[in-house]
């Protein structure tokens, strides 16, 4: 009786949780965007600035275009619960997803094309850095997939939707790699 | 009245910042189809990628927040 009552009362706040619910995402996406960096620098320690003059520059513009409105749609569903609209929140989960999926398909299409091989220098680095994003982009949808059914299921509120603002982070931060790949990929030449 | 309303405040700083990211996507292309020369194009890439980097971490992704006390969700 007397050990329980001297024990400290781990209880944090509401907001303290949040916060340290962010820190950890952040660190998370730092860690995360390491990898990236790294996998961008070795496409200029493979083949320096060469980049192959078949690669589909209209396929790299438009998915790069349809990436970005996803980012959008995923903004929207996460200021609409933080407003308590849920009905758009889940409209705007399912558009991201969407979006994604044709990313996806953009993605796996430019694979099947491509007239560049895995063994060469630069098909190294294509295949990896897209190969590594689309892997995140996938399970970005798996993840947006789950808050949308947690959100049908009336699971969020605008007070309490912390699990769909940190999938919705997540979906920036696959957007923010894209944003530096996509130069690096396709524009410098 | 969008005053009174701060979802559809909100949403509307989303569309002006997709916006400028698009912008500045069609910026990219057109510097990449209009210039020849690798480093100016390489030079004039890196400030626009960053920038685009810097309004999907500010204003998307709420990065601010880290070190602002009120609690947001």
């Amino acid at each position: 009786m007397a050990a329980e009552s001297a024990a400290p009362a781990h209880t944090e706040s509401p907001a303290t949780r949040l916060r340290m619910n962010q820190l950890g995402l952040w660190l998370f996406f730092i860690s995360d965007g390491l990898l990236f960096a790294l996998l961008a620098t070795a496409r200029f320690y493979l083949v320096g600035t060469e980049t192959p003059d078949e690669l589909s520059q209209t396929l790299g513009l438009g998915i790069t275009a349809i990436l970005l409105l996803s980012s959008l749609t995923a903004f929207r569903a996460e200021t609409a619960i933080a407003h308590g609209n849920v009905a758009h929140a889940k409209l705007m989960l399912l558009l991201t997803i969407v979006l994604g999926t044709i990313f996806m398909g953009g993605v796996v299409y430019e694979w099947s094309i491509a007239h560049f091989h895995v063994y060469e220098g630069y098909g190294t680095a294509f295949f990896s850095m897209t190969g590594m994003h689309a892997t995140h982009v996938a399970s970005g949808i798996l993840l947006l997939g789950l808050v949308y059914r947690l959100a049908s299921q009336g699971r969020f509120t605008a007070q309490n939707h912390w699990a769909i603002a940190a999938v919705v982070m997540y979906w920036h931060f696959v957007d923010v790699v894209w944003v530096f790949f996509y130069p690096v990929l396709y524009l410098i030449n | 009245m969008e005053r009174d309303n701060p979802e559809a405040t909100a949403q509307n700083n989303g569309l002006l910042v997709i916006a400028l990211l698009a912008l500045l996507t069609l910026v990219e292309f057109l510097v990449f189809a209009a210039i020849d020369m690798t480093s100016a194009v390489i030079l004039m890439l890196a400030p626009i990628a960053l920038a685009k980097a810097w309004l999907i971490v500010t204003f998307f992704m709420h990065m601010p927040r880290l070190w602002n006390s009120e609690d947001h969700s």
